[in-house]
Parts: structure tokens; C-alpha cells; sequence
């Protein structure tokens, strides 16, 4: 029953709001969010120089061996400033897998470069038919003597424009919707047959739409084992469900916070509206969804730290299906307690909530972890 | 630590604490705490006060064991655990007793005599406080919603004699004094009625004294107060929906789905009372005001129980007392008979936990106010 941090992750916790809270205002994060790339390449730099590249990532990878409640730690506070640099995509996403699954020469090739920031990537697994089922896959990968050979398509990849390479679902075998015969593949960004549609997603980030029209790879290309890929989506999904969630956890504190701060100046009737009962309620509400939020993602992370297993993805599904619905309730209260500047683009309000309602469909919606939850 | 939660939980697992969970839903109109074989239990495992400090008399726990066993004690009984005089009277002695009032505590923790505190009237504001100890030493006035009041050897009466408010010790048979049961929802009466018509009283039976309005308001929240733990009552309440669902009875995507929202908002439930007891243990701010807290606890203890109530159907009609009278046995499933007691009761338990003032609005401004959330709530719940 111990809550505390140590120091190592007191500093980095501290590290990591201090940036947010000085370096990250929010008219300077619009501009970056309406700029070509979507992200600041030089803030991107800083995260690699302040080490915060390498906190998932074990030393022996070049890391500095954080966990989970690490990643907690930062993502929270990402959240409290609406990042957009690719973290998530780049870091626990596509290097996660490579973390989880990838050989020496490719942690020492890819990861490497992830970690001091020269090199971006982005984890392609989603399809269209395929929602959130990780194991429905139509894209295909056959052998051909020492390559493989790669046809499909992948939706809704995150940091697809600005990613070096890609971490690449596809059915090396199996029935379409098998979780046996999926693998993973790198594929670098300037492979033949590989082409993008890039465009901005509703909360200001960046995604692509990719075809693989006959990509080929070499066989050191495969990730892990050929067949038993699923299980390491599955790992890297979950712990990108941890940080978007903590994200999530993030948004809904500057949300709630904002808005007491809010209620207690706006005067109606000749009062400020924080005296009015029922909008005092309603507070009393978001606070409550933001600290159920809050203790279901302490938990989600100490089980994840304790090693993966259906506990722990049971505690993932349960943070999950918390934060889609108090995300959903603290966002739209801010909105409307703000009134008519809750709408406004020049306000960060209605920004914090576009991340929140991005954050409940990403890696699978209420519904979908409610199941999961009482399947596991 | 760990082997304290396993020696607590597996004393309640024995076969004693079965039997004594049967005894408390059997209709003998005895409660767990009155039952004297409970008690004893009580005296012998120094479990008298299980939240209260060394010096009061209890065992000096840390917020941690303090936790566990609260918590343990619910998941095992529907009932209080707790007699009265030691949830109410005991602890108001201690804060405001005088000399006297504080040596009543040796009766109180002997177990010895049976306590009622008789504090809540009609109104609550302190202005409006009518039960008044006039000069002539007469005490008039009426009391409502007095807990346990029935069983009372021993009143320890709130009232206000001049402007201060004091503590009368009273025994409950004291001509002038006339207790009327408060039938409650469930068909159990825990509550009382009681009217003071000129009781006589001396200056020695004043116990002790509330310097102010805003002891007084302490008081009501203390009284009113749940201890940690209550997440242990719901996770029974659920073990009993799951068992539903899983037997085919209600089972249904409707009801799994409902089941897993319950499930995950008990875990959230869980999370933040440890938070709260690990903040209280390092004396840093509680990161959640404890009547919101007590609010969240007791709006999902009445959503378990209406999915119970509603795996049940039909069945959580018949009314168990009037079947009970007859010596009949249970219509359709015992458990359906209980399960629409416990929803009544966990109603009732809404309705007394806000009798101090609405639990939202005393959060709200909790809240609002920015005030440190170190308040009077989490002292009472952790001290």
C-alpha cells in the first residue's frame, strides 16, 4: 500500500513538469500543431538529450530501464500539456515492440537511433475491417527464398509522415482473424512498393494511410519469431493503452482544475457560478472521474510492473474502459461549465477534450475493454 | 503487515465468524455487535475500538491494519461490527468529555454497558438546537434518528445549556424520558424517537462539553461517518451478483456488462481508500476529501445492490420478516429475500451517512475553497 515515488522517479516526474509548465505553453504548442511536420524537431532533440527517449528501454538496450510507472510518470504530465511530439508512436509503440521482440543488430540498428532522436517510427497494425482486433489482418507476408514479401494495407498510422521506419503487422499464415501466423516487420519509409497518405487527426497529430504493394524485405527484417507476433502487439498495445491513458489522466486534471478556477471568477447574477449548487456538483463529479481515473492507472502500472500476464492486462482493460468514460464526462462538463469559450479554438478546453475523445476510440473503446475485461 | 491481513482473514473465515454470519441475518432481531458471544469475541482479540489509539483504550493500529480489518469485517457481515458505544459515544467522550466523561470510558471499553448518543434533532442548525437544559436542572426537548437507542442501558444526550452545549449522562429509563422506535425501510428498527419531558438531571451527569458551533458540527460528521473499508460490503454484495450471472440465472450480456462496470469502479473504489490510508500513514494531505469518498462508496454500494436486486426478478418481492414470522421457508431463494433487505438498508445507510449535511456539498466546498484536505473527515476516518 505504498503510493510513493522514488527518487529516481520523483526527479523525472519533476523534470518532465517542469518542462510542460515552462517550456510547453499553449500558444506556442498551436503553432507547432498548425507547422508541416506537426512537432518540434528541437524539442524532440531536448527529450533525447534530457534522456527521456531512453526511460523505457532497458541499459542494456541503452536505456535507463524504466517501467511502467515511469512511463506513467511522463505521459501523465504529457497529458497535462497536450504534447504532440510523438512519443507514444516512436517510443512505446514501435520501439516497444523492438524492445520486446527485436534482435541485437536491430535494437542496436533502430533503437539506438530512436533513443538519441535521429531516427522516428510508427507502429502500422491497425486495418480497416479489422477495428480493434489486433488479429485481423489481411495484409500478407510471403516467403520468397530469403525475403518476404509484403501486400496490404494499414490505417490510421500514427506519426506515419514523419516516421524513419515502420513496425509492420502482417499474416504470415493463419485465417484472417488468427492470433497465430501474424509477425511483424520493420520497413524502412523509403522501401519500394510502400506508399502514404498522410493527413492531421482531429486532436492535431499526424497519421498516415500506408499500401504495400509488394514491399520486400529481408528475412532479418522479422520480428520476433515468424507466427507469434500477436502476443507482442498485444504487450505493445497494452503498455500504449498505460501511456495514453496516463495521458488521458493528465488532460482531465488541467480540465477540472481549469474549470473550479473558471467557475470561481465568472460572475452570473452577481455571483460567481461556482455558488451555484448544481454546478458545484458537477465539479464535485470531474474531480471524482479524474481520481478514479487517476487510482485505476496506478494500479494498471504496479501490475504491468510486476510482469505481464492476464492480471495485468485485466487492470490495462479496467483503466481503459475508466478513462474513455470519465474522459467523455470531465471533457464535455469543462465545455459547457466554460460555456461559450468551452468551443473556441483559442481556448485550450475544448483541445484537452478532442485529445480525451481520440484517447477513448485509440487501441479500443469502452465497449471494447468492457468485454475484454470480463473475458480475462 | 501481510501476516496480520492473513491472520485477520482467516480468523473471519473461520467457522465462529460463519456462524455469527448466519446469527446476524437470521430474524432474532439481535445484531451482530448485541449478540454476546460477538462481543466476547471482541474483548479477547483487543479488538474494542479497532480504530481507536492507545490511549483511548483500542489497540494503537497503524491507518493500514485499521484498513484491512474495517475491511475485512465488511466482505464478512452485513451488520455493523461495531456496538454503538463505541462507534458514537466512546470517541465523543473522548474529544469533549470532561473528567467525569472520561471515566466512563472504562464501562465502554469493558463492553459492559450499552450506550446510545442522542444528538440529531429536526433541524441541524446549532442556533435552532432545542432540547435544553434549563436552569432548574430539567431537560426538555426531543431527539430524532438515535441510533441503537432501544437496547440503551445508558443516553448520552447533546444539549445546549445556555449558549455552550453539553453532555448529559443519562440512564435511559429516567422517568420523563420516552424512546419510540423508527421503523426503517428494511423492517428493522435501529432508529429512534426520543422525547425529554423535564427530565430531572444533576450537574454531575454532565460529561463533557462542546466549546462551539463548529464542535458541534464536528460531532454530527463524526457520528455519521463510515470508517474505511466499505469497498469490503460492496465486494460482497458483487461476489453474490457474479455468483447470479455465473448460475445461469441472469445471465446476459446486459448483466456481464453491468457486472464488469461494477467490478472496475470497485477497483477504483479500493485504490483510493489506499491512497487515502497510505496518505494518512505519511502524513501528507489525503489526495481525496473523505466525504466524497464516503459519497462514491455508498452511490456504488446501491448500484451492486440494484443489479443484484435485479438478477434476482421476481424473487426480490417477498418480504422476508412476514415469511419469517411464520417460520415458512424462503420463496424462490433465500438470497433474493436478503438481497432486497440489503438495497432498503443500504438506502437507509445514504440517507444517515448525509443526515450532517449533504456529502456532495461538503466536498464541494472542500473543494472549492482549496482548503488543505487534511480536514475533520480524514482524521476521524484515520485516527
Amino acid at each position: 500500500m505504498d503510493f510513493s515515488f522514488n527518487e529516481e522517479q520523483t526527479l523525472l516526474e519533476d523534470s518532465v513538469a517542469r518542462f510542460v509548465q515552462n517550456d510547453y505553453g499553449f500558444e506556442d504548442r498551436q503553432k507547432v500543431v498548425k507547422s508541416e511536420d506537426g512537432f518540434s524537431t528541437e524539442k524532440w532533440q531536448i527529450f533525447a538529450e534530457l534522456g527521456w527517449l531512453g526511460v523505457h528501454f532497458s541499459e542494456a538496450d541503452g536505456g535507463f530501464g524504466g517501467g511502467a510507472v515511469e512511463s506513467m510518470l511522463m505521459l501523465e504530465n504529457f497529458g497535462k500539456g497536450l504534447v504532440v511530439e510523438p512519443y507514444l508512436a516512436t517510443v512505446v509503440l514501435a520501439g516497444g515492440a523492438l524492445k520486446h521482440a527485436g534482435t541485437a543488430e536491430q535494437k542496436a540498428q533502430y533503437l539506438t537511433a530512436v533513443i538519441d532522436g535521429s531516427k522516428q517510427a510508427a507502429l502500422a497494425y491497425a486495418e480497416p475491417q479489422g477495428r480493434f482486433n489486433l488479429a485481423d489482418l489481411t495484409t500478407t507476408a510471403q516467403k520468397d527464398g530469403d525475403n518476404y514479401v509484403i501486400n496490404g494495407y494499414k490505417a490510421v498510422v500514427l506519426n506515419g509522415p514523419a516516421a524513419d521506419f515502420f513496425v509492420v503487422t502482417a499474416r504470415t499464415s493463419g485465417a484472417q482473424r488468427d492470433e497465430a501466423g501474424v509477425s511483424l516487420f520493420i520497413v524502412r519509409n523509403d522501401a519500394k512498393g510502400l506508399s502514404k497518405r498522410d493527413y492531421p487527426t482531429v486532436d492535431g497529430l499526424r497519421a498516415s494511410e500506408l499500401t504495400l504493394d509488394g514491399v520486400t524485405v529481408a528475412e532479418d527484417a522479422l520480428v520476433g519469431a515468424e507466427g507469434d507476433g500477436f502476443k507482442i502487439v498485444e504487450r505493445v498495445v497494452d503498455d500504449g493503452i498505460l501511456a495514453v491513458g496516463s495521458e488521458a489522466v493528465g488532460c482531465m486534471e488541467v480540465l477540472y482544475k481549469d474549470t473550479v478556477e473558471y467557475c470561481k471568477t465568472r460572475e452570473q447574477f452577481g455571483q460567481p457560478i461556482g455558488k451555484f449548487q448544481v454546478l458545484q456538483h458537477r465539479m464535485v463529479d470531474m474531480f471524482m472521474e479524474h481520481e478514479q481515473s487517476k487510482s485505476l492507472m496506478y494500479m494498471a502500472a504496479m501490475r504491468m510492473d510486476e510482469g505481464y500476464s492476464p492480471e495485468a492486462q485485466k487492470a490495462v482493460s479496467a483503466f481503459k474502459v475508466q478513462v474513455g468514460k470519465s474522459g467523455r464526462f470531465v471533457g464535455q462538463n469543462a465545455v459547457q461549465l466554460h460555456g461559450g469559450m468551452g468551443m473556441t479554438d483559442e481556448l485550450n478546453i475544448g483541445h484537452y477534450f478532442k485529445r480525451l475523445t481520440i484517447i477513448d476510440t485509440l487501441f479500443g473503446n469502452v465497449d471494447f475493454h468492457l468485454k475484454r475485461f470480463g473475458r480475462l | 503487515m501481510r501476516r496480520f491481513a492473513k491472520q485477520s482473514m482467516a480468523q473471519f473465515s473461520s467457522q465462529l465468524m460463519q456462524s455469527f454470519s448466519l446469527l446476524a441475518t437470521k430474524q432474532t432481531g439481535i445484531a451482530l455487535w448485541d449478540d454476546p458471544t460477538w462481543r466476547s469475541c471482541l474483548l479477547e482479540n483487543n479488538w474494542v475500538g479497532a480504530s481507536w489509539p492507545l490511549s483511548w483504550g483500542g489497540p494503537g493500529w497503524t491507518s493500514e491494519q485499521k484498513f484491512r480489518w474495517y475491511r475485512a469485517c465488511h466482505q464478512s457481515f452485513e451488520d455493523y461490527v461495531e456496538p454503538p458505544e463505541i462507534r458514537d459515544v466512546g470517541p465523543c467522550l473522548q474529544r469533549w468529555g470532561n473528567h467525569r466523561g472520561r471515566g466512563l470510558m472504562a464501562g465502554i471499553t469493558s463492553l459492559d454497558v450499552r450506550w446510545s448518543l442522542a444528538l440529531f434533532e429536526g433541524s441541524f442548525t446549532p442556533a435552532d438546537f432545542a432540547t435544553k437544559l434549563a436552569s432548574s436542572w430539567r431537560l426538555s426537548g426531543s431527539k430524532t434518528q438515535v441510533r441503537f437507542a432501544l437496547r440503551a442501558d445508558r443516553l448520552l444526550v447533546v444539549a445546549k445549556q445556555g449558549e455552550k452545549f453539553v453532555l448529559l449522562d443519562i440512564a435511559s429509563d429516567t422517568p420523563g424520558i420516552e424512546i419510540a422506535p423508527m421503523v426503517g425501510l428494511a423492517g428493522d428498527v435501529t432508529l429512534a424517537q426520543i422525547q425529554f419531558n423535564d427530565v430531572l438531571v444533576t450537574e454531575e451527569q454532565i460529561a463533557g462539553e462542546l466549546e462551539s458551533s463548529e464542535a458541534l458540527r464536528q460531532l454530527c460528521y463524526q457520528t455519521v461517518s463510515l470508517e474505511l473499508g466499505r469497498s469490503g460490503a460492496i465486494e460482497r454484495q458483487l461476489v453474490a451478483a457474479r455468483q447470479q450471472v455465473e448460475a445461469g440465472v441472469a445471465a446476459s450480456a446486459e448483466f456481464s456488462s453491468r457486472l464488469a462496470e461494477l467490478e472496475i469502479a470497485l477497483q477504483a473504489l479500493v485504490i483510493m481508500e489506499k491512497r487515502v490510508v497510505a496518505a494518512s500513514a505519511t502524513d501528507v494531505p489525503s489526495p481525496i476529501p473523505w466525504s466524497l469518498l464516503q459519497a462514491q462508496g455508498l452511490a456504488l454500494q446501491l448500484e451492486v445492490g440494484e443489479l443484484v436486486l435485479d438478477t434476482f426478478g421476481y424473487y426480490a418481492l417477498p418480504y422476508p420478516d412476514e415469511i419469517s414470522l411464520h417460520n415458512e421457508g424462503p420463496i424462490g431463494s433465500s438470497s433474493g429475500m436478503t438481497a432486497s433487505r440489503s438495497m432498503l438498508r443500504a438506502t437507509e445507510q445514504v440517507n444517515y451517512a448525509n443526515l450532517a449535511g449533504d456529502l456532495y456539498d461538503i466536498a464541494a466546498e472542500e473543494l472549492l475553497s482549496g482548503a488543505d484536505r487534511v480536514g475533520m473527515h480524514e482524521k476521524i476516518a484515520t485516527e
